[in-house]
């Protein structure tokens, strides 16, 4: 409990500086890791994803493609394990951006994306306070099981740009910084189908998305 | 005629209606502590089932539309979803209800007889059912029941696979059903126990054989439905002692209202038709037919049974009509083939939320016999939610049978459920 204070309070700051510092941030799911990026002098996305199913799982909305290379964090992001639960479960990374998977329970874990994952696979049973990384460097859906406990369940979705977001309670969401131009903007839910919305970001503007109708999968 | 005149009167004097959109399952109270919802969300009143309780009871005991967003009392996970994907290097995931998924029904009579045979009052022993259901994942679920009755015990269940093309041909069209299946399923479901307003049981199915009392035989049966549609075909041991089997086809289909498959409904929301004070409201019409062929008794004699039925619901009232053929085809033992018809028409109509009049009429003809005609009137009152009163009168108004019990009554029931 008290580690997840901690973990919580450090992702505050992370965010209260990115947010200060004009980057977009990623919203992540139960005190998950947030992610800086973005562009000065580019435009908002900002809109809605209309789903009940946002209230119990959130979306990520991301922008399918944009010119130009993005490197991943220098620094490794973490996924961790406690309560035979992952933590956070869902999280968008850039493609390229290595994850360490905690053992923060006290029992062993496993870890592994099944097949049909964008990249399959095992890192093996592992013990309490271990931790295990690995590097996402395919683009697309992760799911990760752990086959100790099969109830575990959390998914990373690899992206090409930084400019992704996780969608609130309510299905609200906003990315700052998107270079203009016209983009493909996506949403991925573990639910539902993919769904995709043409958008026109202008410098200093924001543009606004609404997702409605979306199809469970 | 005077038949005709007296039921016409009935509906007159009592403003009745019948609630009779397909119907079958029990008031199982273990759903609205999943879902944390009053039992007014499926039910009006208890056991029969809403327009939304039927489509929640085909669907596999669960939400139409996303189950999972409803539930309140979170199931436990028997695997996560992802697991589908290690198949069939791994157990299919699945779950199970959170809490147990058990409920109690409780029923206490007490009969007053009228006729010239039995003048008497009895407090019959009460009858208990432990029912347990619930969904096991995506795309099975289940039914239990115990029930004791004074010193009797009848056990039934079943267990549904749902979708097995996985919606190739169309989502839940083609479902499995496999354990105690027969009559709950054919086209007028709601003549069985479980979904009876009314105290007594229907001639339209007792008169027939068709286990109206039981509900079921064991077997299997494929069903599927849609919005507009249902359908059911089923095999099953039956009653003779040798392996011939009974088998039976039902379909049913409905126009207006809220759709077997929970779509639809006719307010301005797009939702069902229905108002705080109006939730058993469903404005639409439904019909359906089947055919039974069952074996009986220790030499297979052998019968057929056809069915058809109508029912209309509007605003608070409800009415519903039924008539089934049935036709001996080969009896060993006594060589006697007898054609029947049975019918009844039947209102009810919902003067308050806690307060439902009904009555029916029915008959049944015999060839060889005299005609058997008789009256079910009454009223059930809710007290709570879940407990209930019905005062109901039988009276025959051709062919009172001479047995003791069988004749004129009045009963006083006790019906609660937690």
């Amino acid at each position: 409990m008290r580690k997840s204070k901690i973990v919580t309070l450090f992702i505050a700051l992370i965010a209260a500086f990115s947010l200060l510092s004009g980057g977009s941030i990623v919203q992540a799911e139960e005190g998950g890791h947030a992610h800086g990026g973005g562009h000065h002098g580019g435009g908002t996305i900002k809109g809605l994803v209309k789903t009940p199913w946002v209230k119990r799982y959130p979306a990520i909305v991301y922008v399918d493609h944009v010119d130009g290379t993005f490197p991943p964090p220098k620094e490794n992001v973490f996924i961790g394990q406690s309560n035979l639960t992952f933590k956070p479960r869902i999280m968008p990374v850039l493609k390229g951006t290595t994850v360490d998977f905690t053992n923060d329970d006290n029992v062993v874990h496993n870890v592994f994306a099944p097949p049909g994952a964008a990249k399959e696979f095992n890192l093996g049973t592992y013990g309490v306070g271990v931790t295990k990384t690995e590097t996402f460097d395919k683009l697309g859906e992760v799911p990760l099981l752990c086959n100790v406990h099969a109830e575990m369940d959390a998914f990373v979705v690899v992206l090409q740009n930084p400019y992704y977001t996780l969608t609130d309670k309510k299905g609200n969401f906003e990315i700052k910084g998107v270079p203009a131009g016209s983009y493909k903007l996506k949403v991925w839910h573990e639910k539902l189908k993919e769904a995709t919305q043409d958008v026109v970001v202008e410098a200093g503007k924001t543009a606004s998305v609404k997702f409605k109708g979306l199809k469970k999968r | 005629m005077k038949k005709l005149t007296l039921w016409i009167l009935f509906l007159t004097v009592f403003t009745i209606g019948v609630e009779l959109a397909p119907k079958d399952a029990e008031a199982i109270p273990a759903f609205a502590r999943k879902y944390k919802t009053a039992c007014i969300t499926c039910h009006a009143t208890f056991p029969r089932l809403t327009a939304q309780g039927e489509a929640f009871r085909l669907n596999g005991y669960k939400m139409p539309g996303g189950d999972e967003l409803f539930i309140k009392d979170q199931p436990m996970s028997l695997g996560a979803a992802g697991y589908k994907r290690v198949f069939p290097k791994s157990v299919w995931p699945s779950d199970i209800p959170g809490m147990p998924p058990v409920a109690i029904r409780f029923t206490q009579k007490t009969v007053y007889g009228i006729g010239d045979n039995d003048p008497t009052v009895d407090f019959n022993a009460p009858s208990t059912k432990i029912l347990a259901a619930g969904s096991m994942g995506e795309d099975m679920s289940f039914f239990t029941e115990f029930e004791f009755e004074d010193e009797a015990s009848e056990i039934s269940g079943w267990l549904m696979w749902e979708d097995l093309l996985d919606g190739a041909i169309g989502e839940n069209h083609l479902n499995i059903k496999i354990g105690s299946v027969g009559m709950q399923d054919l086209a007028l479901p709601n003549t069985r126990s479980h979904n009876m307003i009314t105290t007594e049981m229907y001639l339209y199915t007792s008169a027939m054989g068709l286990h109206a009392e039981g509900g079921s035989n064991t077997g299997l049966e494929l069903n599927g439905f849609d919005k507009w549609w249902r359908y059911n075909l089923g095999i099953t041991q039956g009653d003779g002692e040798t392996a011939k089997k009974d088998f039976y086809g039902a379909a049913s289909f409905k126009l207006g209202g809220l759709g077997y498959d929970g779509s639809g409904g006719t307010t301005e929301e797009g939702g069902l038709s229905t108002t705080p004070a109006g939730y058993w409201r469903d404005d639409s019409i439904a019909f359906g037919f089947f055919g039974y062929r069952s074996y009986n008794g220790p030499q297979d004699e052998e019968s057929d049974r056809y069915g058809v039925d109508l029912r209309l619901n509007y605003r608070d009232l409800s009415v519903a009509a039924g008539y089934i053929s049935g036709k001996d085809i080969e009896d060993h033992m006594s060589g006697l083939l007898l054609d029947q018809d049975v019918y009844f028409g039947e209102a009810e109509y919902f003067a308050y939320p806690w307060l439902q009049p009904y009555v029916r009429f029915e008959g049944l003809s015999v060839s060889g016999a005299d005609n058997t005609s008789r009256v079910i009137a009454g009223a059930v009152m809710l007290a709570r939610a879940n407990v209930k009163f019905n005062v109901e009168g039988r009276f025959y108004t051709d062919n009172e049978p001479a047995t003791d019990g069988a004749g004129n009554r009045v009963v006083f029931s006790l019906d609660y459920a937690f």
